[in-house]
């Protein structure tokens, strides 16, 4: 009977015990469905492995280092991947924004990096310090690091967390050529010091951002891009209406040079009071992503739209809020032919009703000969360029509007580059995305001393039509890269083939390669074509891709 | 030597070769230099080799790939199957040609 009524006391115990515990767990937890905020997800789903530390009581790591939203979103998932961590839907978003908000960069610390989270991913890092060249760069960019504010306890720890991530590390950098002794020696002795320094958890810039009233996004904002696959220069309306909590929802509609036009419908998250992450539906199913970066008052937004989820392709944009006041942002063609007629395109907004053909002047030698109003933010203007107008840059200006804008004047195209002219490519299609080049032709004047190449040589925008070749680039002997690669096609873009080994290649190797991109264009009564040329690596398929590389 | 003047081609390009050579140097030194995100180890290198081209890489690559990712050898363009991604050639058996094709990609999840 004792030993009955002892049992039943345990069980009774232990029931009791596991009934107090769940209720505590639950202690604190939102209901299911409701929403948590950011402070209460770092110390429900976070402070359980970084307690606050007991000076000042931050968490640990977490909040003793600064990043950007895209780095925030690597480490969120690190934590996933790696450590266990566990998060509901819609959690990490939370987080993310929370994070970057808090410990985020401020505008001047983001601008020289900006590069990296608009992928572009053509970019050759100049300058890269010593310290960390041949110690982090040689697996990842310059700006991954450089997108980084940490404290020197902070700064301190990231060997040994990089060696214990990537065990082989030592061995693998060693291979640089770069590094004068081991990896975890140099990286201590020279790497944490010079960050540390460099990259300091506390800056003016940020506390000094902290402090400033954010602008609010909502409104019209008139759009002025590049877009090397389409004609080049376009223009359009973005008008954004506020969903709270700096979320965005917005329509667009473009126009563009080839006279396509594009509409569409975004959203938009703003980080960190200045930086502009949408997502946007276009017409034909696509999705573009937006990574903007607004200026300090928050009236110049600007950016790189990517057309693809890797960003390899992608449009250069300007976002200018519209305030209402008569403003000129942008000409298009931006060059004018000595003794041709042609139509210009003038974008700005709340552009006068009435504009006489004299009041847009594009200095002496040009005249206009009639203005065609299509909208408040677009004029055509139909002008001839005198025989004896003078060759070389001027501005462009409407009467009674702000702003002006570049514009030249030449007699002929003496020669033309390629952008880019160094240029990259993986094939893919099968297992891993194509990485596509879009490349672009620009025509340029020899300038006043007639020799090509000098710094007055004068560039004058894109030219066509162009004709597209691939060349071999002989690298070995019988190179036969050319066959295997891929194509360009008449806009001025390459297609990488298909990923994989190629049986039909010597020793099965896939479709890579190093080959010349040329291009010939042949202005209107020259004799010959001109021709200039890229180089084009087609790398392997990678299968790793980040937010920032 | 400011009064001598070079007589043919030849001795004009022994006059001007130090200052072409500094610049080949420089060019060569750009050369060198990978877009941002590719590594720079080159034995041999992933996207490139030492000299910027593909001429000497492994061929196909996808015949030592497991070797890359199981001692996480390119984490930044394999994903690591040591730490980071152990499931990631999971679907693979190892033995047939076409395993590639199975392998997965590796995007920051989204949740």
């Amino acid at each position: 009977m004792n030993t009955v009524w002892r049992r039943r006391s345990l069980l009774l115990g232990k029931l009791s015990g596991f009934v107090l515990g769940f209720t505590l767990c639950l202690w604190g937890q939102p209901a299911w469905g409701q929403e948590m905020t950011g402070p209460a997800l770092l110390e429900t789903r976070c402070s359980g492995c970084h307690p606050p530390h007991e000076e000042g009581g931050k968490l640990d790591a977490i909040e003793h280092q600064r990043k950007p939203p895209e780095a925030w979103e690597m480490t969120i998932y690190r934590m996933l991947r790696t450590h266990g961590a566990n998060l509901e839907a819609g959690e990490a978003r939370i987080l993310i924004k929370y994070l970057s908000d808090r410990y985020g960069l401020a505008p001047s610390e983001v601008k020289p990096f900006r590069y990296a989270l608009e992928k572009r991913n053509n970019t050759i890092e100049q300058h890269v310090p010593k310290e960390v060249k041949g110690t982090c760069v040689a697996c990842h960019s310059y700006a991954r690091i450089a997108l980084q504010r940490r404290t020197p306890e902070s700064w301190g720890r990231l060997p040994d967390l990089t060696a214990a991530l990537l065990p082989n590390i030592e061995n693998q950098v060693a291979s640089t050529g770069l590094l004068g002794d081991f990896w975890y020696t140099l990286v201590r002795k020279d790497t944490v010091p010079y960050l540390t320094q460099t990259y300091p958890f506390d800056s003016t810039a940020w506390k000094q951002w902290q402090a400033k009233p954010k602008p609010d996004y909502a409104g019209v904002w008139n759009v002025v891009g590049h877009d090397p696959g389409k004609g080049g220069a376009y223009t359009g309306r973005m008008t954004l209406t506020a969903l709270g909590n700096d979320n965005y929802e917005g329509q667009l509609a473009y126009d563009f040079a080839d006279g396509s036009r594009m509409t569409g419908k975004n959203t938009v998250t703003m980080y960190t009071g200045f930086q502009w992450r949408g997502v946007a539906e276009v017409d034909g199913g696509q999705t573009h992503k937006e990574i903007f970066f607004a200026n300090e008052d928050g009236t110049v937004v600007s950016g790189r739209r990517l057309l693809t989820l890797v960003g390899d392709l992608g449009m250069e944009e300007t976002l200018y809020r519209n305030t209402g006041q008569a403003r000129f942002f942008a000409v298009s063609p931006t060059a004018l032919k000595v003794g041709e007629r042609s139509t210009l395109r003038l974008f700005g907004m709340n552009l006068p009703e009435s504009l006489a053909a004299a009041s847009v002047s594009l200095g002496p030698g040009v005249t206009v000969q009639s203005l065609r109003r299509v909208d408040a933010d677009t004029v055509m203007a139909d002008v001839v360029v005198g025989k004896k107008a003078k060759v070389g840059a001027r501005q462009a200006r409407i009467q009674g509007v702000d702003g002006e804008q570049p514009l030249a004047v030449y007699n002929t195209v003496d020669y033309i580059r390629l952008s880019p002219e160094q240029a990259f490519s993986r094939p893919g299609g099968i297992r891993t995305p194509k990485i596509f080049q879009q490349f672009e032709a620009v025509g340029y004047t020899n300038g006043p001393d007639r020799r090509k190449g000098t710094d007055d040589d004068m560039k004058l925008g894109r030219v066509g039509p162009v004709t597209w070749k691939l060349n071999e680039y002989v690298k070995r002997v019988n190179d036969d890269d050319v066959r295997f690669v891929g194509a360009m096609n008449a806009h001025g873009l390459f297609t990488p083939a298909e990923d994989g080994p190629n049986p039909k290649r010597h020793l099965s190797q896939g479709n890579v390669g190093d080959v010349w991109v040329e291009a010939w264009y042949q202005p209107n009564g020259a004799r010959r074509p001109m021709g200039a040329r890229a180089h084009l690596l087609v790398m392997p398929a990678k299968y790793n891709f980040q937010p920032i590389e | 030597m400011k009064h001598l003047k070079a007589a043919n081609h030849k001795a004009e390009r022994v006059e001007t070769a130090p200052a072409v050579a500094k610049r080949q140097v420089q060019e060569d030194v750009l050369g060198m230099a990978q877009p941002m995100g590719c590594t720079t180890i080159f034995n041999p290198g992933w996207e490139a080799n030492p000299w910027g081209g593909t001429a000497g890489m492994c061929a196909p690559m996808e015949a030592d790939l497991l070797g890359c990712a199981n001692v996480c050898w390119w984490p930044a363009q394999v994903p690591d199957s040591l730490q980071n991604y152990p499931e990631w050639a999971s679907a693979c058996s190892g033995v047939n040609a076409e395993d590639w094709r199975s392998l997965e990609l590796v995007f920051p999840e989204k949740k």
